[in-house]
């Protein structure tokens, strides 16, 4: 007689709970030197190039 | 089918229906503006579209949409029907009724005035009026939406609002605070105004009660979205939300600073003095900071997704995030166009290089990344996750779904980019013929009109496959039974208790106090002041 081995269970996923977001960390300090670039980009070289007119 | 479900799929339908409208007069527009010589261009049928893609795409869609959401939360999160079914169906009917009031009148090209409906620009009174059925209608289904909170709190007065419906309620706290300057302008200026009971309408002011409106009318449809990326998002991605009191404290956030600040769109108008103009710019600037604070806790939710499936370098965990599902890539790739548009965000609302910026193509740039993606990007996202579990039919056209957010992605970059340089280069916003009579300045610009052009069609292939996905799923999507709606878990337990985040009469009072320092003084000013009244235009 064929007997079905037994079926092991697929563990769920574990979240770790400890561990710092670092791969967020890099992304959003990441983000905040482009905006920080982009915004004094725009500054310097388009908004001070015309005249620096403020209304 | 349970009667909230009912309800829910009547708004979702009507929200579909108008962003398919809408999606088809946006190419109209793209092609226009890239100068190609199609058989019925002309500046009457570009403006009317403009009016149109405007109206029902930034109005209609999203509210029908937003309403719809939020009998889901309900339903969903407070485990009961919404507290005043009734009413909740006669502000859908109401809110239908204004819908193809104001649709018609602008199709029928009696309303071209554009999706700000700035006076002197003068519509036909349905205009008005169906518009403002559609905020009556939402006005219902906030009330609904504050009652069943209440029914559900008088029962578990210690328990704190689940995270979901805290969101909402920050949204309907937004939007009764916004839609108080809305009604002032058209109920007290444009109706009379356009029924001839006034000769005159003073545009400084309508400008100032729109934009009252106007500005937290995007958080009225970002918090939605917002609620979406940390309540289903973490979900799918098979991890857990990484903080929920940061999570709370960004809905709190955006009660009290979402309105405050309508004056950063209007640096160039007469008759707000430099010094308001500048506090609405620090109090515009306060407003990136619970966005930011979103960027990272729905990002660190996704790592945390992408580390349980066994990511251990710095980024790996990224190619392990469920990019075949459809609502996962729409919400992600929606915050990698969103990151970008706050870029243009601060810019904008600098009170100084605003002057670089302002009324150019750079403006439509930056809110298509905004509204046209963080926004429609997610809606159209959830549209596939919620369809099935509402309709009980299963999601047809599979493959269409998994590619549309991707087309999309694509036609926003090449449509947005283009825009946000021609912009710089200045470029103009909602002209009809980007040549200026062949103008050498403006054939600079030619090349990124094309891009921008390119870009618009690829938006609306991605809109097509949307719409097919829709009615394929909705006419012949084979029945099942609905998958359960699912939440995520925080990754450390919300406290227990009824917190300070839960005490929306506190916070919503903080932010009538701060709404009254930013406009009561400037609007009794601007009263004091001789006014000339302008009688209405209406070019086409």
């Amino acid at each position: 007689m064929l007997v079905a081995p037994p079926k092991t269970e697929v563990a769920p996923p574990v979240v770790k709970q400890s561990q710092h977001p670092k791969g967020t960390l890099f992304l959003i300090g990441l983000y905040g030197v482009v905006f920080a670039a982009a915004w004094f980009a725009v500054y310097f070289f388009v908004y001070l190039r015309r005249g620096g007119v403020t209304p | 089918m349970t009667r909230s479900d009912r309800l829910s799929l009547a708004h979702l339908w009507v929200a579909i229906a108008a962003f398919g409208v809408a999606s088809a007069m946006a190419l109209m527009q793209a092609l226009s503006r890239a100068s190609l010589d199609l058989p019925w261009r002309s500046a009457k049928m570009y403006y009317l579209s403009v009016t149109a893609h405007g109206v029902l795409m930034a109005l209609v869609f999203t509210t029908f949409f937003i309403m719809a959401f939020g009998y889901v939360v309900v339903s969903r999160t407070l485990d009961q029907e919404p507290t005043g079914l009734k009413l909740a169906w006669a502000g859908f009917w109401i809110a239908l009724v204004g819908t193809l009031m104001a649709a018609v009148t602008v199709l029928s090209g009696r309303a071209t005035v554009l999706y700000t409906f700035y006076p002197p620009l003068q519509a036909h009174p349905a205009f008005y009026i169906g518009l403002t059925l559609v905020i009556v209608g939402s006005w219902c289904w906030s009330v609904v939406m504050l009652l069943s909170y209440r029914t559900w709190r008088g029962t578990r007065p210690d328990r704190p609002a689940p995270l979901p419906m805290h969101g909402m309620i920050a949204t309907v706290i937004v939007w009764l605070i916004a839609t108080i300057g809305v009604a002032a302008e058209v109920l007290f200026q444009l109706i009379p105004w356009s029924l001839g009971w006034s000769k005159t309408v003073d545009p400084v002011l309508a400008r100032m009660l729109f934009w009252y409106f106007g500005h937290p009318l995007v958080y009225f449809w970002l918090l939605p979205a917002y609620v979406l990326w940390y309540t289903v998002l973490p979900k799918v991605v098979g991890g857990k939300l990484f903080s929920d009191p940061l999570a709370r404290l960004v809905f709190v956030m955006f009660i009290l600073f979402s309105t405050p600040v309508g004056f950063h769109h209007q640096f160039m108008d007469p008759g707000v003095s430099a010094g308001w103009k500048l506090l609405h710019t620090f109090l515009t600037f306060a407003i990136l900071f619970p966005s930011f604070i979103t960027a990272f806790t729905v990002t660190a939710s996704m790592e945390v997704g992408g580390r349980a499936k066994g990511a251990t370098g710095l980024l790996d965990w990224i190619g392990k995030l469920p990019w075949r599902d459809p609502l996962f890539s729409s919400v992600a790739l929606s915050m990698i166009l969103f990151a970008v548009g706050g870029i243009g965000g601060a810019i904008n609302a600098s009170f100084g290089m605003n002057a670089v910026v302002h009324n150019t193509a750079f403006i439509q740039g930056h809110f298509h990344l905004t509204v046209g993606s963080a926004v429609a990007l997610t809606f159209m996202g959830a549209a596939y996750w919620l369809l099935p579990r509402l309709s009980g039919r299963e999601l047809e056209l599979p493959l269409l779904a998994r590619v549309q957010p991707y087309l999309w992605f694509v036609g926003m970059v090449l449509f947005s980019f283009s825009n946000h340089l021609t912009g710089l280069m200045g470029m103009p916003r909602r002209i009809y013929d980007a040549s200026y009579g062949g103008s050498t300045v403006a054939a600079a610009w030619r090349g990124l009109t094309g891009l921008s052009a390119i870009g618009g069609v690829f938006l609306f292939a991605s809109a097509a496959f949307f719409m097919l996905v829709m009615l394929g799923t909705g006419l012949a999507g084979k029945r099942i039974t609905p998958q359960r709606v699912e939440w995520a878990e925080p990754l450390q337990p919300a406290a227990p208790g009824r917190g300070w985040f839960d005490r929306y009469w506190v916070w919503t009072a903080v932010a009538v106090v701060l709404v009254l320092i930013a406009y009561a003084y400037p609007l009794w000013m601007h009263l004091q002041m001789t006014r000339y009244g302008s009688p209405g235009f209406k070019p086409y």
